[in-house]
């Protein structure tokens, strides 16, 4: 609140602060997150490109499917800033949509699996007794499944769109939103307000997502940004391998598929959907890691 | 701590069974089967590809075939392999000790680099370097595997031609086959490595604020020895659980690797046995990994009982 100022301008300020009202939590959060230059870092990057993939149709200097078998391969130049890939088709424009899809999966993704995860969580902590014995099993059965194979099984076995690669990767990565708001309602459901609020009679959804569930707002939110990055990285391995979103619908994932074959003749082809996956996860991570020290000061000591 | 091992083996036991079920729903009930490779085939009519699923034994009922699959699971026959009739259980343990070997070396890389890594940036370094590391450490944790994978190949084998870029090398010589590992190895390590020296450089800037560091130091000990002796002994004990925890991450980062690599193990048996629709393959291979994960999360359990008695005496739950 109060700045370096001279010492008796300063005691003036302390009276006139006090009058204010005390700084919100989420404006200590981010005054705290404006501080890590590697989270803002994120943030600007971030933006960038969910820009660029919004707005893909107008900055795209090509059709991103358009077959030129006369400029196929031609490495980084003025007309083809990024250079063409095996068809002649136009990296950046192909970077670009590709964007979409792997930015939208990765959000989509991260919102179903935080949904589920927070519910089947929170009913298991606020139930207790059988309900969350059964859930609980679930969870621990789920995190020992082998999740990237089982992706790999169902994404070769059905026709895969974006929509049905969401779904399945949410249904691999909800259990660690699960656990943490299972294990914050177990600490809360005997809470004195949680009692009070039982006491005047409140339904239990009440109690469930306006007294308990805002109280795991802050680790769910840092959880959720790391889930982001969790399946854009699962995403672009599924699409590696040859099991994701099939061509010619581009994906950063099936992009780098595709140019294994080219790594001699061809190596921008791998080399910049690889940096613009690696720029994505890492600045996701890098906002998660700002947003959980932001959240919890006593971290920053680290 | 034996018993709470005993103990901890028998829960394994009602979860191998559900994930064994839940894992044979989903790889049997998606649309189609091993015999649509054949579907287009001239010399395969429709009563052929018939008589195939029924000698396969997939017109039963899933419960059955499940139960049929159970009983030879823990008789020891998990079936046979669609692509030749082998054995899957042969077919698996062909494939194993490459994926193992590929898993431990990483696995050492990572802890080797890690140590030193992580030690340093918490006692030592300056915050410009410790900045440095911070920021390397996150590339290492958010860069693709199968991408630093393809860059290895296209640098150190492609242009320097230092490794080769694919294979295991052979058989009967260990320095080719180590020529081999080396590519593959620091890929997987990468990811891994980057995760543990975080998070022991973490654990050791707690420790080195702790107030017996303090008395070390004040009586006058080497700082050499204030931080390998009292510091790292202390801030290194969970590293047990968490290279149990690492195990899944681990092994779904082999298969990807060894797909690059054209590394012979478990990562390319299953990827081909998806694409054939090799059912008893899946399930054995699917299997073997879930077991795996569940000694991974054993190995973290018993770390945390080192250090923490209250979870061997069964107080958690």
């Amino acid at each position: 609140m109060t700045t370096l100022q001279h010492p008796t301008s300063s005691t003036v300020a302390d009276l006139v602060s006090l009058r204010q009202k005390p700084e919100s939590i989420q404006a200590q959060v981010w005054r705290r997150f404006r501080r890590n230059p590697l989270a803002l870092f994120g943030v600007t990057v971030l933006t960038l490109l969910a820009l660029s993939a919004l707005f893909a149709p107008w900055l795209a200097p090509y059709d991103p499917n358009a077959v030129n078998p006369y400029e196929a391969l031609q490495p980084p130049n003025a007309a083809h800033w990024l250079g063409t890939d095996d068809l002649g088709r136009d990296v950046l424009s192909r970077l670009l949509f590709a964007g979409r899809v792997s930015l939208m999966v990765g959000l989509f993704t991260a919102f179903v699996a935080v949904i589920v995860g927070a519910l089947l969580g929170a009913i298991a902590g606020y139930y207790g007794g059988l309900i969350d014995g059964f859930i609980a099993r679930f969870i621990d059965l789920m995190l020992s499944l082998p999740v990237v194979p089982l992706a790999l099984v169902f994404s070769a076995f059905v026709a895969i769109t974006p929509l049905r690669l969401t779904l399945i990767l949410a249904a691999v990565s909800w259990m660690g939103v699960a656990r943490l708001v299972r294990g914050e309602f177990l600490k809360l459901r005997h809470a004195q307000f949680t009692e009070a609020a039982r006491s005047i009679g409140a339904p239990n959804m009440r109690i469930i997502f306006v007294h308990l569930l805002p109280n795991a707002i802050s680790p769910i939110l840092v959880a959720a940004t790391l889930l982001v990055a969790y399946a854009i990285l699962i995403e672009s391995s599924l699409s590696f391998l040859g099991f994701g979103i099939q061509p010619p619908t581009a994906t950063w994932g099936n992009m780098l598929f595709n140019a294994q074959r080219y790594l001699r003749n061809a190596p921008w082809l791998a080399i910049f959907s690889g940096v613009v996956i690696t720029l994505t996860v890492a600045s996701i991570n890098f906002v998660g890691d700002g947003l959980r020290e932001a959240i919890d000061p006593r971290l920053k000591e680290r | 701590m034996a018993a709470f091992i005993v103990r901890r083996l028998l829960t394994a036991i009602p979860l191998l069974l559900g994930i064994s079920m839940v894992l044979f729903v989903l790889i049997h009930l998606p649309p189609g089967g091993p015999a649509d490779i054949y579907a287009g085939s001239p010399t395969a009519s429709a009563a052929d590809l018939a008589r195939m699923n029924e000698n396969l034994g997939l017109n039963d009922p899933l419960p059955v075939q499940y139960v049929k699959w159970l009983r030879g699971m823990v008789t020891g026959d998990w079936g046979v392999s669609y692509k030749d009739g082998r054995p899957v259980t042969t077919a698996i343990l062909e494939r194993l000790p490459a994926t193992i070997q590929l898993m431990l070396t990483s696995l050492l890389i990572a802890v080797a680099l890690a140590i030193p890594i992580g030690v340093f940036t918490a006692t030592r370094a300056q915050r410009g370097a410790r900045y440095v590391v911070n920021v390397f450490t996150m590339l290492g944790i958010s860069v693709p595997t199968f991408w630093t994978g393809l860059m290895v190949i296209m640098i150190f084998a492609g242009r320097l031609g230092w490794i080769p870029a694919g294979g295991r090398g052979r058989p009967d010589d260990l320095l080719s086959q180590l020529h081999h590992l080396i590519g593959p190895a620091l890929v997987l390590a990468l990811v891994s490595m980057a995760g543990f020296a975080r998070y022991i450089h973490s654990s050791m800037v707690e420790v080195m604020q702790e107030d017996y560091v303090r008395t070390a130091t004040a009586k006058g000990l080497a700082r050499r020895t204030v931080v390998f002796r009292h510091a790292f002994r202390n801030a290194s004990i969970p590293l047990i659980t968490l290279i149990g925890l690492e195990l899944p991450r681990l092994i779904s980062g082999a298969l990807v690797t060894e797909v690059v690599f054209s590394w012979p193990g478990l990562g390319r048996l299953i990827t081909e046995s998806i694409l054939a629709r090799n059912y008893p393959v899946l399930m054995g291979a699917f299997m073997l990994i879930a077991l795996m994960t569940i000694l991974g999360s054993l190995i973290a359990d018993v770390g945390y009982g080192l250090v923490n008695p209250q979870i061997r005496t069964g107080e958690r739950r």
